[in-house]
């Protein structure tokens, strides 16, 4: 704080300095405000802190006094005990009251997420007090209330209208990924078995772990550079081929677009684990009809490479109608002047797709191709249902020839219950895969754009 | 407007959540109120009862009996997998949302157990299920000595068999040299070694073709493949099972004397896949196999053994184009759905005067030929309770219901499995049903899966000594050590060292 | 068509020859396509007629074709409840989607706010976090929230979880478009909302039918979400209800999960051949539009 630069950091978050009307706000909700004779935007604020207290008095023991018998902290409200489990991940077994760990950390991080949320309304309700305060020392007049939202809502509309959005991220994308990084530093496994047994912070035991055994670490290589592959041949294989077949069938010369399109998409519209499975059947080497109408005996799924294929194929039958229908969509969308103009010059269309048509839909797709990548690389249903990772590889361990990464961790916790290690893989994965797909997103267009 | 709904939504989504109070208290034992009269315990007021289950008629069929018998206590159930409930259990116990009462398989209830969600029985009680169910099934729902389940059902695997095709094929060559006129007379009267009988379908090229036996309805049992049974190909399979999965393969392994986990099966420390014992029984099953490893003369027409996959060996079964199997009581289930639809079209030549047992077969599987019987794993279908019930009297005098008679003749009627009774005499028709006898006589043979942590780790090690062998070409050494290192690192990497 | 018989009259031989073989070829390719995408197809939709309840030796043409297994789903399971649950979720979903993603879109392709690029990235990258445990997160959330067994958990995930992929899929249409009739209003005095609802709105139309359709789809193939959130039979969603006929070892009515899922198929085929008039047709009217 002894930076002598002219925009302290902490001005961003309170505004220019503290005033009466900011200090009143420190404490109370929105009770600076009403000095400032801004009643609406007291109230509104005032309403944040009324109902957490409200929350919290309601959950406490005051109001709903504990069991004879019962642990202390089971009457604490509801966040104190959420960040005091957080903390300790639960203090007793056995007996009429028990913890429950992960759902004492789960129910922790909701308390700190809300806490959060609280912590931002507060620094805002601090903020505001303070300008408004400030701009009617200088001008002699008080924004109304009315004005105020008007105003918010314009300059702010961005964030006012994907708060909603951003709040069920937080708690349906944020607060899972959150738990089961933290799961990594905990002792879960097959020994700890809640709510039975308490599970413990145990820092970077299990990363050290990891390290230790030679064992995971080949498989880990193994297995990471197949699903590598995997994600990179499956993205661009039903890209391309849905490309293709979106061109082909936007080609003049081509009769019933409708119908062919139907067509085409009709391995999207039927549920994917059915199709798996009969998949699973016809590809049987001893069994399947498939080598029966060939009169072959391919181990179409028995074989390490010719299974890789087969599971690239099967995905592209399944992934293709997808990316025809979406590209039906996007090359629709151009604008046909372009081509007129290119025609003019003497283009023919292979080359006005070539040189136009393609680098726009790229710059255009990337995100979505980036994305998909990455579905691709997590895309379990494939190779669970269909060669459910065999055939055999001997030398890894909880995962065969064609697993990837995603199906590895799952035998891993549903086998074996090694939540902390399957955890442990998951952050080495999230680090390979985003950093991966950021340096690309990062490198496209689109994002560079939004400068 | 939006501003308004903003703030509409956080403060809706902050009562919910206030108003959402867990009122989850563990019941335990000291809850229970005998009621020396009625014999039962003491119903809670307004107390309503919930189970899981995955099969819907048996599910009706119970709640039905139920009315009749306490018209005052609602039950309801809901449809729940036998295998997910133990995961589905550890959210929705705690969370008060579990049904009080449960159907898991036996291997569950150490998961569960484990978890800490098993109701553990008082002495009494214990003793009156104890009094019940074959000692052997209820060995598997105990720990320490004490009950956290009751047995239901139970199911092993035997030899089953397609008694219309077996009729049809030649005697093979035996030791024993005795008098059958048949396969199915050599199987059936015990004349014959396992070993003979691998060595002998193996010798066919484990096909109907190559009996050179005229199968009766041979074409028909190939009609749905759009073939009119041509026979030329090695597709028509003699014997065909889930080797790919150490459940229905265990007992080759228990030829000389080799029981997992020990004599009492549960002995950590007693793993053991590396014995002589081991050793010797896989030289006598795959017999001359390593002098001829490119066409297996174990299970040819194979050309790995993950082919059979549980998708396919009892569904050909089921089709009647498989002759044998080594399957459970679940095989012949699906069978008898179909059966009626099989009399009215005359399929395979069956009347409405036809019964299963008149073309399916089940039996002991055939002796070693050291006159050892396999030993095979049984497996118990228990129920369990709840220990986060809010009305722990009420789910117990379920539990106690759920063991009566009446219900378990409806496992046997309806659900088309074995109750777990002391005496099958109680159940009638079940000793004049020779199927469900031929599993009863192979589950004299048999014991508990292991019912420790460990027992969850023994499965692809167990599986895969095979695998190594038939796929990896490994010898048969070589594949019990890899199958020993497999699961000690399991151990290790399960956190078991780390304890 | 008509421009196109205009154009052969004046074609030399060369470019006739080249005409005909671009049809051998479109054509060509199409048909493999087509046939290699459909006799797969064929088989699924063959084995709901097949007799008996394994797949293994089901064939694509059954020679005794049947419609037990669609009787049987319809009287012996509860289908029809499953089906509407599922309806009603799906429709519930593709509506709160589209008002979410609609204006996350249009929010983070038009406006300029700090904060803006980094913060979707960020969650779009934190969502390829593989949590196999998330699930157990989630029920609590919902646990907390009172809204476990309740649809409209569902509604939220489904609807909260695509919202990164969406937004994206429109700020990339968005781009095609060009700003000068949102500046044109905006110098008019109109305010974001109006922009938004007035001009952005309809030049989404077509992707955001595509949004609705994927949305809409989604609760139908879903068996793990439900079958962890919603317990109640009654409230079973019909990926759970089909799962469950495979899923047991009494039960392997693989036949019966195979006619529910052609079931499934139909109405959204069906569906997409009628809304390829307003995807297609409406994508480039879109695009005229500037």
């Amino acid at each position: 704080m002894g930076n002598k630069k002219t925009h302290k950091w902490w001005q961003k978050f309170i505004g220019q300095k503290m005033t009466p009307s900011g200090w009143l706000s420190f404490f109370v909700f929105g009770l600076g405000q009403m000095k400032n004779k801004q009643k609406g935007k007291a109230l509104f604020f005032f309403v944040f802190q009324f109902v957490y207290a409200a929350i919290e008095f309601l959950t406490s023991s005051i109001v709903k006094p504990g069991l004879p018998g019962q642990p202390e902290y089971w009457g604490y409200s509801f966040f104190r005990r959420g960040i005091h489990g957080f903390i300790s991940l639960g203090e007793t077994t056995g007996g009429r009251f028990r913890d429950n760990s992960p759902v004492m950390m789960i129910e922790g991080i909701i308390a700190i997420f809300l806490l959060l949320i609280l912590i931002v309304i507060w620094l805002m309700n601090i903020k505001d007090a303070n300008e408004s305060y400030l701009s009617y020392k200088r001008t002699g007049e008080v924004q109304s209330s009315k004005e105020f939202y008007k105003e918010v809502f314009e300059a702010g509309f961005a964030y006012v209208v994907s708060a909603p959005a951003l709040i069920l991220l937080m708690f349906v994308s944020i607060l899972p990924i959150l738990f089961s990084f933290l799961t990594a530093f905990t002792n879960w496994d097959a020994y700890h078995n809640p709510p039975a047994d308490l599970i413990d912070w145990v820092g970077l035991d299990n990363f050290f772990q990891i390290l230790q055994l030679p064992g995971w670490r080949s498989t880990f290589l193994g297995v990471a550079s197949w699903t590598v592959i995997w994600a990179i041949l499956s993205t661009f294989t039903t890209f391309f081929g849905g490309l293709l077949l979106a061109t082909v069938i936007n080609n003049k010369r081509v009769i019933f677009k409708k119908v062919w399109r139907t067509i085409l998409i009709l391995p999207w519209a039927i549920p994917s684990m059915v199709s798996l499975l009969v998949f699973k059947n016809f590809l049987n080497q001893t069994y399947g009809p498939l080598n029966r109408l060939l009169e072959a005996n391919i181990p179409w799924l028995n074989d390490a490479v010719i299974a890789k294929i087969t599971l690239v194929v099967i995905n592209f039958w399944l992934g293709v109608p997808y990316f025809m229908m979406l590209m039906t969509g996007i090359l629709t969308s151009f604008d046909k002047t372009i081509y007129e103009a290119a025609k003019v010059d003497g283009a023919n269309s292979n080359q006005s797709f070539w040189r136009i048509t393609f680098p726009i839909l790229i710059s255009q797709v990337t995100p979505l191709l980036i994305m998909s990548f990455a579905g691709n690389f997590n895309n379990f249903g494939v190779v669970f249902f269909l060669s459910g990772g065999g055939p055999r590889n001997i030398n890894f361990e909880y995962a065969n020839h064609t697993d990837i990464l995603i199906t590895w961790i799952y035998n891993m916790t549903k086998d074996f219950k090694m939540y902390n290690m399957a955890s442990v893989m998951s952050i080495l994965i999230f680090l390979l895969i985003g950093s991966i797909s950021t340096w690309n997103f990062l490198r496209s267009d689109a994002f560079k754009e939004d400068n | 407007m939006k501003k308004l709904l903003v703030i509409l939504l956080v403060i809706a989504m902050i009562f919910s959540m206030a108003g959402c109070k867990k009122q989850v208290t563990a019941k335990f034992a000291e809850d229970l109120k005998w009621d020396d009269e009625k014999k039962e315990y003491v119903f809670e007021k307004n107390a309503e009862l919930k189970f899981w289950h995955d099969n819907e008629a048996y599910a009706t069929k119970i709640i039905e009996l139920w009315n009749a018998k306490y018209p005052d206590v609602p039950l309801t159930y809901e449809a729940v997998g036998s295998t997910d409930t133990a995961e589905k259990m550890k959210l929705d116990g705690p969370a008060g949302l579990g049904a009080d009462v449960v159907y898991i398989p036996h291997n569950s209830v150490v998961d569960m157990r484990e978890a800490g969600l098993l109701f553990q029985y008082p002495e009494s009680d214990e003793a009156y299920f104890k009094s019940m169910m074959q000692d052997s099934a209820s060995a598997v729902t105990l720990f320490e000595d004490n009950m956290f389940a009751v047995p239901s059902s139970v199911e092993n695997v035997a030899l089953v068999y397609n008694k219309q095709i077996l009729a049809a094929l030649p005697t093979l060559p035996t030791v024993l040299n005795l008098t059958a006129a048949n396969l199915l007379e050599q199987v059936e009267r015990e004349e014959i070694y396992l070993e003979e009988l691998f060595a002998g379908v193996a010798s066919w090229g484990n096909n109907f073709a190559g009996t050179g036996a005229d199968i009766p309805y041979l074409a028909e049992r190939f009609e749905a493949e759009g073939e009119e049974g041509t026979a030329a190909e090695d597709k028509h399979t003699l014997l065909a099972y889930q080797l790919y999965d150490a459940y229905h393969n265990y007992f080759l392994l228990t030829r000389d004397g080799y029981r997992v986990f020990g004599a009492d099966n549960n002995d950590p420390t007693k793993f053991d896949i590396t014995s002589p014992q081991v050793t010797s029984s896989i030289q006598s099953a795959t017999g001359d196999w390593y002098g001829n490893k490119d066409g297996s003369k174990l299970f040819p027409g194979l050309a790995t053994i993950q082919d059979m996959g549980w998708d396919q060996g009892p569904a050909r079964f089921q089709k009647g184009q498989v002759a044998m199997t080594f399957s459970g009581p679940w095989v012949i289930s699906d069978i008898n759905k179909n059966f009626t639809t099989w009399a009215e079209t005359g399929k395979f030549g069956i009347t409405a005067d036809t019964k299963v047992s008149d073309i399916y077969g089940a039996g002991k599987i055939p002796r070693f030929n050291n006159d050892q019987q396999p030993i095979t794993f049984s497996g118990v279908q228990v129920t369990g309770m709840n220990v986060y019930t809010n009305y722990p009297n009420a789910a117990m005098n379920l539990m106690r219901f759920l063991t009566s008679g009446e219900v378990m003749n409806v496992v046997y009627n309806t659900l088309g499995k074995i109750p777990a009774v002391q005496d099958s005499a109680t159940i009638p028709g079940l000793n004049e049903d020779t199927i469900s006898q031929g599993f009863l006589s192979q589950a004299a043979f048999s014991h508990a899966m292991p019912v420790i942590q460990e027992g969850n780790y023994m499965w692809d090690p167990l599986r895969d000594v095979w695998t190594n062998i038939f796929d990896e070409k490994m010898s048969i050494e070589d594949a019990q050590a890899k199958s020993l290192q497999d699961y000690d690192d399991i151990l290790a990497n399960s956190g078991k060292a780390a304890e | 068509m008509r421009n196109r018989h205009k154009h052969k009259n004046t074609m030399s031989t060369v470019e006739r020859i080249k005409d005909v073989m671009a049809y051998i070829g479109i054509y060509s390719i199409l048909i493999i396509l087509a046939i290699s995408i459909l006799y797969p197809v064929i088989w699924i939709v063959g084995s709901a007629f097949n007799p008996g309840s394994s797949l293994a030796s089901a064939t694509a043409i059954p020679k005794h074709p049947t419609l037990n297994n669609f009787i049987r789903l319809l009287e012996e399971t509860n289908y029809k409840r499953w089906y509407l649950n599922t309806l009603s979720i799906a429709l519930v979903n593709m509506t709160v989607s589209v008002v979410l993603v609609g204006t996350m879109g249009y929010v983070f392709a038009r406006l300029k706010f700090v904060g803006k690029r980094f913060g979707l990235l960020t969650i779009l990258i934190l969502q390829m976090f593989p949590s196999f445990m998330g699930m157990i997160a989630i029920y609590v959330f919902f646990l907390n929230f009172g809204l476990l067994n309740q649809p409209l958990a569902l509604v939220i995930i489904y609807s909260a979880g695509q919202i990164p992929y969406n937004t994206w899929l429109i700020k990339g249409y968005l781009r095609n478009v060009s700003v000068s009739l949102d500046e044109a209003a905006q110098i008019d005095g109109a305010s974001k909302l109006q922009i938004y609802t007035k001009i952005v709105l309809p030049i989404m139309f077509p992707i955001l039918t595509f949004v609705a359709i994927t949305q809409f789809m989604a609760p139908w193939f879903d068996y793990i979400l439900p079958s962890f959130l919603i317990s109640s039979t009654e409230r079973k969603t019909l990926a759970v209800g089909l799962y469950e006929l495979i899923n047991t070892q009494t039960n392997t009515n693989f036949t019966m999960f195979a006619a529910g899922a052609v079931l499934v198929a139909a109405p959204i085929a069906i569906l997409y051949l009628f809304l390829q008039r307003y995807l297609i047709d409406g994508l480039s009217a879109g695009a005229n539009k500037e």
